[in-house]
């Protein structure tokens, strides 16, 4: 058996009478990169959200979330605060609104060092400087002195992943990391998240629609589909071989050759342009 | 004769108190009926005002906008006059395209209506999107993003417009209703013999259904041609570094190509070429003169 | 066992008209609806007969007690309702009327008249609500008419502000922008794609606004400058009972009455707003599950 830095195991997760994921496995592996596919209401971003022991006021929830010999699902929210940032962090879509915009990011990224690591103030101030290099922020020791608002997009995702970095976690949770980015700044920052993950063994589950990204840095690929994962293997097997036709699908509607082949309609088209998503008549 | 002619394009955004920031700065474009052609480039490049622009929903400080011969006036609080209404528009957010407390069909009669079109009925021109005919009497929150962007078309191509503008018509949809719906809009476009102007920062989709690509960066466009030449032969470094960060869903594990550097803001843009900041391959000459525009607006290439 | 047929109403209703203080509020209000239109049926006396003891406490036969001419107070209140209530929906119907028609010429229009009627609603705003109600009924001369005219004119710039928000922010939205493209006039798209999507949130306003409109009339009244006696007005009873500080039931009663009126409103305000925003909706029925 090989050890898994984290996994999710038979996970349910029901808000009223909807049932959201419907027993979802997932291991995470350190120094993988582990990509979590599928459309939007699949259920991926829940997963994610679910990793982290973050789930919507009034939601249900059954199976195990592991990380160091814990269920996250079970512990106190004290305990679970202490988990959050110091083991395990997570990347949002938009750097816009996860960063503080009064903030200067060194006070960002200084305020969880100090909290959870118990750091003093100068030694705080250099592991900030330390990990704004470490995400290539150009000049990290001016850098930390100034305002979200005085970076561009993809700058702001850096300090975004530097934030998440600052406590040392194992896991990293990046949930579109950069689809709110052009693709040429996307480019830098997926090569910067292989590089982390590769440098500090972190385990990253990368929460993405786009089968491009996935390629390039996931090594391991789960799709999903309605609540459950249809479908999980190594990149290229899954990319190249897939087994689950609603992967193949996936994959045929993408745009790739003009003339030869356009893209295909996925049969019976489920969650996007199906007839049969729609409501009823009357609801 | 080409259906739109944009000539020397520009657009200044003013703000009170602010320098104005030169949005489109003395941009050229042309589309024939019948013809599609790609728009592509980042955020913050231009594209979406440029079609505005065009539209006349936003007014050009410089240059010429001509479609079918006349001049594409601003829309102000009067009427839109007639022959503009050839020009229509698909947008970009599916959610706020479509007006939530109005039946759909309702809305698509409008289109018929500028058209005088008393023959289709909204439930014919659902059907040529894709949709059920029969749902012309629902609302627009009972459909997903892909299913209002289609009756969203509908209603553009109810006016029977020459000139269908898409302005990234597909960002907000899922990948895999992405393909479909461009490829929906472009043969209803060339079936009527429309020309088609798609906006889109997607490059891939773009080389899907495109005939023409033009590259905008930064208010400028830096390359023309045909979709699969410039797809092939990217001769703009600008070009080439935007294909390069494509990331190829091959299962392969390559990662993209990075273009280092930040877009300059617009309203205090690099002398010389705009892009020369960022370009690994930037001469002395680039810095200081601008390159003309062509075919490719770049110093490797020197006109002939 | 069937359930009661009144709460099985009550179930259909949408989750955020069940919530309790929409129930109060809907019932109050409906009963003083009720008591406001069968009134000459309800009242146990003439509300303007001085045929009773006067200042009479609460007894019978005289539930909310006498005034000081021996007016039974409950009647007065009764018959009050037929002046207070209508006058108030009529004054908050017209302030909606006209300063939503400005506001949305302002937002829509926009430049020189919508400039001038912005800085005209800018100058009501720039007085408290209570003294420029003041000094335009005492200008106009005390009478209940003068007093509706005189909370018209410092009621309508809230209308008209909040309008102008709201169609400035819709006139940019891609849906309207479409109809415009398609050929629509600009009285065609404020018709059908502007207004139908601003009306929810002005008629949240317009509801939260009967409280405070009642409120205003009543103390233009109190203060002698709205009802004037022998009629029974709210406002004008509290201000007549302030002077038998001792008979406590003079001025209490009509005092509740404008209490009760002013919360249901407020109530159900509270409640359009929570049906009409979907974020709140979603909230209340998570809550209720």
């Amino acid at each position: 058996m090989t050890s898994s830095a984290l996994s999710v195991e038979d996970l349910r997760v029901s808000i009223g009478e909807q049932e959201i994921l419907r027993g979802v496995d997932i291991a995470l592996a350190p120094g993988r990169v582990h990509g979590l596919a599928g459309e939007s209401g699949s259920g991926k971003t829940m997963t994610g959200l679910a990793a982290l022991g973050l789930l919507p006021h009034g939601s249900r929830t059954a199976g195990r979330v592991t990380l160091g010999g814990r269920n996250l699902l079970d512990l106190p929210q004290r305990e679970l605060n202490k988990v959050r940032g110091r083991e395990i962090a997570m990347v949002f879509q938009d750097p816009a609104t996860s960063l503080h915009p009064m903030l200067t990011i060194g006070r960002q990224l200084t305020e969880h060092m100090r909290h959870h690591l118990g750091l003093g103030r100068a030694e705080a101030r250099a592991r900030a400087i330390d990990l704004l290099g470490q995400v290539r922020i150009p000049g990290p020791a001016a850098a930390v002195d100034r305002y979200p608002h005085q970076f561009s997009g993809g700058m702001r995702q850096r300090v975004a992943i530097a934030i998440a970095l600052a406590c040392g976690p194992k896991v990293l949770i990046a949930d579109e990391p950069t689809t709110a980015l052009d693709v040429t700044v996307q480019a830098g920052v997926l090569r910067l998240l292989r590089g982390l993950c590769d440098d500090l063994g972190l385990a990253v589950l990368l929460v993405t629609h786009d089968l491009g990204v996935m390629s390039a840095v996931a090594d391991d690929v789960s799709v999903m589909k309605d609540g459950l994962v249809v479908e999980t293997g190594p990149r290229g097997r899954v990319l190249r071989e897939p087994d689950h036709p609603y992967t193949r699908a996936l994959l045929d509607a993408l745009p790739r050759e003009p003339s030869a082949a356009r893209p295909g309609v996925i049969p019976g088209t489920p969650p996007v342009e199906g007839f049969d998503a729609l409501p009823k008549e009357g609801s | 004769m080409s259906l739109l002619t944009v000539d020397e394009l520009v657009v200044d955004h003013r703000t009170p108190g602010r320098p104005a920031v030169r949005a489109v700065a003395g941009a050229s474009l042309s589309v024939a009926a019948g013809e599609v052609v790609g728009l592509v480039g980042e955020s913050g490049c231009g594209k979406s005002t440029l079609a505005r622009a065009v539209c006349g929903l936003t007014a050009a400080t410089g240059g010429t906008i001509s479609f079918e011969g006349g001049p594409v006036t601003r829309l102000g609080l009067r009427r839109r006059d007639r022959s503009l209404t050839k020009i229509q528009m698909v947008f970009q957010d599916p959610y706020a395209s479509l007006n939530p407390r109005r039946r759909i069909g309702a809305q698509i009669a409008d289109g018929l209506e500028t058209a005088r079109d008393r023959d289709t009925t909204p439930g014919g021109m659902l059907e040529r999107v894709g949709l059920p005919g029969g749902m012309a009497g629902r609302y627009p929150h009972e459909f997903s993003g892909g299913q209002r962007q289609r009756i969203a078309i509908a209603r553009a191509l109810a006016a029977r417009p020459s000139l269908l503008i898409g302005d990234e018509p597909i960002s907000a949809l899922d990948a895999s209703a992405q393909a479909q719906v461009a490829t929906l809009m472009r043969n209803l476009a060339v079936e009527s013999g429309a020309g088609l102007l798609f906006i889109s920062h997607d490059l891939s989709v773009v080389r899907l259904i495109a005939d023409r690509i033009a590259v905008m960066y930064l208010g400028k466009i830096v390359e023309t041609g045909a979709t699969a030449e410039v797809w092939a032969n990217p001769r703009h470094p600008y070009t080439q570094a935007l294909l390069r960060a494509i990331p190829e869903p091959d299962g392969l594990g390559r990662l993209p190509e990075e273009l280092p550097g930040d877009v300059p803001d617009p309203a205090d843009p690099p002398p010389g070429c705009r892009f020369h900041p960022r370009c690994p391959m930037a001469m002395d000459i680039c810095s200081e003169k601008e390159p003309d525009p062509g075919p490719v607006s770049c110093w490797l290439y020197p006109p002939a | 066992m069937r359930p009661h047929s009144g709460i099985r109403v009550l179930s259909r209703l949408p989750e955020a008209w069940r919530q309790p203080l929409a129930v109060v509020g809907g019932v109050v209000a409906v009963a003083w609806l009720l008591i406001a239109a069968a009134a000459p049926l309800l009242a146990p006396h003439d509300p303007l007969a001085q045929d009773l003891p006067r200042l009479a406490s609460p007894g019978p036969g005289h539930w909310f007690g006498t005034d000081q001419l021996g007016r039974d107070i409950l009647s007065r209140i009764m018959y009050g309702a037929r002046v207070s209530i209508p006058l108030t929906l009529l004054l908050v119907v017209l302030s909606l009327l006209i300063g939503g028609a400005l506001g949305a010429c302002a937002g829509y229009f926009g430049r020189w008249v919508g400039e001038g009627i912005m800085r005209l609603a800018d100058l009501v705003f720039a007085f408290p609500t209570v003294i420029l109600a003041m000094v335009v009924a005492a200008a106009l001369g005390a009478s209940l008419t003068n007093a509706v005219l005189a909370v018209l004119i410092v009621a309508w710039p809230s209308y008209a502000r909040v309008t102008r928000g709201l169609v400035l922010g819709m006139r940019e939205r891609e849906f309207v922008l479409s109809g415009r493209l398609l050929g629509f006039s600009a009285w065609r798209s404020l018709r059908v794609d502007v207004l139908p999507n601003v009306t929810g949130p002005i008629l949240v306003l317009a509801t939260l606004d009967i409280g405070t409109a009642l409120l205003l009339l009543s103390g233009l009244s109190f203060l002698g400058l709205g009802a004037k006696p022998p009629s029974a007005e709210w406002g004008a009873m509290v201000a007549s009972g302030v002077e038998v500080f001792d008979s406590w039931w003079v001025a209490t009663f009509p005092g509740l009455a404008i209490l009760t009126v002013v919360l249901a409103f407020n109530f159900l305000g509270d409640t359009l707003r929570d049906a009409l925003d979907p974020r709140t909706a979603r909230a209340i029925k998570e809550r209720a599950l």
